[in-house]
């Protein structure tokens, strides 16, 4: 993959916990990320951004979306973005704090493509962003990982 | 007859008897005396001696014309020669005595020895006369003993029979059915006493009369109706002759004798009841002056007890009817008795009060509806005299007060089918007071029910909230404490290395990061608790093996850490929740596997069937649990002191108990501390 090409992907987060996005923002930034994180409050901001005209050069490389929000849940931003052909390649993944077997499983139908629970560990957000193809990452060279 | 209607008591005023012989215008039979001799001289001598004795004195010079007329008359005494060339005086007795054996013998002899007297009393001769006749005064004695010895003979064979039908009329009742057979049996005996083949009898029964004729002729109408009009006239119910049922009784079949046209002896006897002539006898005989004066005083004397028996009864009967008299006067229930034309026979004193207020068409609906009953099918199986009955229930305002009646009808069948209807009132306004407080309680008692269940549903209701709100609450708590987990994380790494910290902020960053430890084990403790609360999963048939092997699956790795052994024999399937089973079995495992410091550690899970419950059983070879804490270690968040560094949530066995009793079934446990425990848990049959 010609990673040059690429250019360096913003990071949306579909988040209302204030805590949550707070410790999101710190695991970024503690793994030396320094592409921009697109922080939206809930599911409805989410959409807004996303079917703006204006944010088309602005689009998210992958869009970590929480699954219990008010209004417009986690799982409707899954949908509109899976509906919507200029939309779904970016790929999603699903944040919740339940284990719920039916959550994962709709997370999968709906072509999430990773789910993870909130766990005190947020270092597990950065595997997963890391792993994800086609994403090019800004990592300050200098600084070594820690946890 | 008249004067016995106004005696008040019969046995201290007895009714008059006419005992007195002579005023019932008989003309009696003198004693017959034969004598029989073939010298015409003796003859006319002997009925010359005993002339004027008062004797029916008849002489006889043919020995077989004597006989014959022995058999037709039977005379008290026979005077017989002993030496007759047809038929010698021995021999004559001897067939005398076969057609008439009450008569008296005496023999007359020429030649006296003691060889023939000996003799002639083996015959059975009484007494004898020499000739010649030493004296008329012998004579006259010879025949006045004979005669007296006949007639005590008789009078005391008579008076066995009286004394015995006498015993037998006071066993038998003058009352109702019997009442027939009372006094044809003492007709029976009197026509016996008197010898007379013939008896007319009347016997009153109510209003009407029951005429019967006995006798050993074949009788003529006119005959028949000359004896009965006689037995009627003497009751003083001749009137009531028409009415009368005749019974012609013959008692011999071979009639010999011509039909009488008229009975020139007749004697009229008596039984009185309390209210005059209750039978009427009339004794006939064709001949005249055919009854002897003792037999027709003893057939009178016989009359009187039989009148004594009578009479007892009828007032037995009197003193039955005077208290069922007083018991009705004195009854709560209101009756009145009604006869066959709706006149009224009896009311009692509160049937008078409740006439005065109960309308009469009230009542006229249930004598109809009584009546409209048709008995012949009402009255079978029913109790003799009862046939059916009607019941209504009368409601009357008297003075502002509603009162309620119960009315109810009889029609009773007497034995002579008529029909009498009892009418009963009982006051039942006191029993519907009652009632209706009763359904007042009732309905107080309901809205009381009802309340109550309202309570308890609404007591569910608030326990389902508090459900609900243990389960959000545990649910929700749990992010802001992961959040505090996070952040002392990122403080810790903020401050730097722990080494340079001050002591006090080390010491308070372990206290909250402890803290929060304890507050999550607690909120997920209680998330478990009312998750096992809250669900309702269906019940089915489920294969336990199954189950159990899916459950060990999760614990395969701690398993084969510990070197563990797990054992499962045959399980049958049971209907449960299978979710809920699943979470029994992980607990036992867990905790099996857990408190197990052995080398080789060993499960076995089994279970045994009986009567349909089934009891299941997770065995281990662990540390064990001491008794007093059997019953413990089932409470929620309940652990045993333990030295050993065993994690747990407290919980597992409170949700293992509550998930079985859930299913209806209980769970213990038996164990030895150092051997092992065995946790045993009973499911019920249940249908799918």
């Amino acid at each position: 993959m010609d990673i040059g090409k690429l250019r360096p992907a913003h990071i949306m987060l579909v988040e209302d916990s204030e805590g949550d996005i707070y410790i999101f923002k710190r695991a970024i930034k503690d793994a030396k990320i320094l592409n921009d994180v697109i922080v939206c409050r809930d599911g409805k901001e989410a959409l807004a951004y996303l079917f703006d005209e204006k944010n088309r050069d602005k689009m998210p490389g992958i869009i970590f979306a929480d699954i219990n929000m008010p209004m417009v849940s986690g799982f409707e931003v899954l949908k509109r973005v899976k509906g919507d052909p200029r939309l779904a390649a970016i790929p999603v993944v699903m944040l919740t704090i339940s284990q719920e077997e039916e959550d994962i499983i709709r997370s999968y139908d709906y072509g999430a493509v990773s789910f993870i629970t909130k766990t005190v560990r947020p270092e597990n957000l950065l595997d997963i962003v890391s792993a994800s193809p086609g994403l090019q990452f800004i990592v300050c060279e200098d600084s070594s990982r820690q946890g | 007859m008249r004067d016995a209607r106004t005696t008040t008591d019969p046995l201290l005023n007895p009714t008059p008897m006419r005992e007195d012989v002579d005023a019932l215008g008989v003309s009696f039979r003198s004693a017959r005396v034969f004598i029989v001799d073939d010298e015409a001289a003796v003859l006319d001598l002997l009925s010359g001696y005993i002339e004027g004795e008062g004797y029916d004195v008849r002489t006889f010079t043919d020995p077989l014309q004597a006989l014959s007329a022995i058999a037709k008359y039977r005379p008290e005494v026979v005077l017989a020669d002993l030496q007759m060339p047809v038929l010698p005086g021995l021999e004559l007795m001897t067939r005398a005595a076969a057609v008439s054996p009450d008569s008296c013998f005496i023999i007359i002899t020429a030649f006296t020895t003691v060889d023939t007297l000996i003799e002639a009393i083996r015959f059975g001769v009484h007494d004898y006369l020499t000739k010649p006749f030493s004296s008329p005064d012998a004579v006259r004695l010879v025949v006045r003993n004979a005669h007296k010895k006949r007639s005590l003979e008789t009078l005391n064979r008579m008076q066995a029979t009286v004394t015995g039908t006498i015993l037998k009329l006071s066993e038998v009742s003058c009352l109702g059915d019997t009442r027939d057979a009372f006094f044809s049996l003492a007709g029976r005996v009197l026509s016996r006493i008197l010898e007379a083949p013939t008896v007319a009898s009347v016997y009153r029964s109510g209003k009407d009369y029951s005429c019967h004729v006995s006798t050993e002729y074949l009788l003529s109408n006119a005959a028949t109706d000359q004896l009965l009009a006689m037995a009627m006239n003497s009751m003083g119910a001749a009137g009531a002759f028409a009415r009368c049922n005749v019974a012609q009784e013959l008692s011999r079949e071979d009639i010999t004798a011509p039909t009488v046209h008229e009975f020139k002896s007749l004697v009229p006897v008596a039984v009185m009841g309390l209210e005059g002539v209750e039978a009427q006898y009339v004794v006939a005989h064709p001949e005249a002056g055919a009854f002897r004066r003792d037999a027709v005083k003893m057939a009178l004397s016989f009359a009187r007890s039989v009148t004594l028996i009578a009479q007892r009864h009828f007032m037995g009967a009197t003193h039955e009817h005077q208290m069922i008299v007083d018991l009705l006067h004195h009854l709560r229930d209101g009756v009145v008795v009604v006869d066959k034309d709706y006149a009224v026979r009896f009311v009692n004193p509160q049937a008078r009060k409740i006439l005065g207020v109960i309308p009469e068409a009230e009542l006229s609906v249930c004598l109809d509806a009584v009546d409209s009953i048709d008995p012949s099918l009402a009255g079978r199986g029913a109790p003799s005299g009862f046939s059916h009955s009607v019941q209504k229930q009368v409601a009357v305002r008297v003075e502002g007060h509603e009162l309620f009646f119960d009315v109810q009808v009889y029609a009773i069948q007497t034995p002579t089918k008529v029909a009498y209807r009892v009418i009963i009132f009982r006051d039942v306004t006191h029993l519907r007071r009652e009632r209706s407080r009763i359904e007042a309680l009732n309905v107080e008692l309901k809205n009381l029910n009802r309340e109550l269940t309202d309570r308890a549903s609404r007591l569910e209701a608030v326990n389902k909230e508090l459900d609900s709100f243990a389960y959000i609450a545990s649910h929700d708590l749990q992010e802001p404490f992961r959040h505090i987990e996070i952040f002392v994380q990122f403080l810790e790494r903020d401050l730097g290395l722990r080494q340079s910290l001050p002591d006090d902020i080390l010491y308070l960053l372990q206290q909250i990061s402890k803290n929060v430890d304890v507050a999550k084990r607690l909120l997920s403790d209680l998330r478990t608790l009312s998750r096992v609360t809250r669900m309702r999963n269906p019940y089915r048939r489920t294969s336990m093996v199954d189950l159990v092997e899916e459950v060990l699956q999760r614990f395969s790795d701690t398993v084969q850490q510990k070197g563990a052994r797990v054992v499962v024999e045959e399980l049958p399937e049971v209907v449960c929740d299978a979710i809920k089973m699943k979470e029994v079995f992980h607990n036992l495992v867990s905790n099996a596997l857990k408190y197990n410091e052995s080398e080789s550690p060993r499960i076995a899970i089994s279970a045994t069937q009986d009567k349909g419950e089934v009891t299941f059983c997770v065995e281990d070879n662990g540390i064990g649990i001491e008794p007093e804490y059997f019953e413990y270690v089932f409470q929620a968040c309940r652990r045993i002191p333990h030295k050993g560094e065993v994690q747990g949530s407290g919980l597992g066995l409170a949700i293992v108990r509550k998930i079985i009793e859930e299913h209806g079934g209980r769970v213990w446990v038996e164990s030895e501390v150092g051997k092992g425990s065995r946790f045993l848990f009973m499911l019920p049959n249940r249908p799918e």
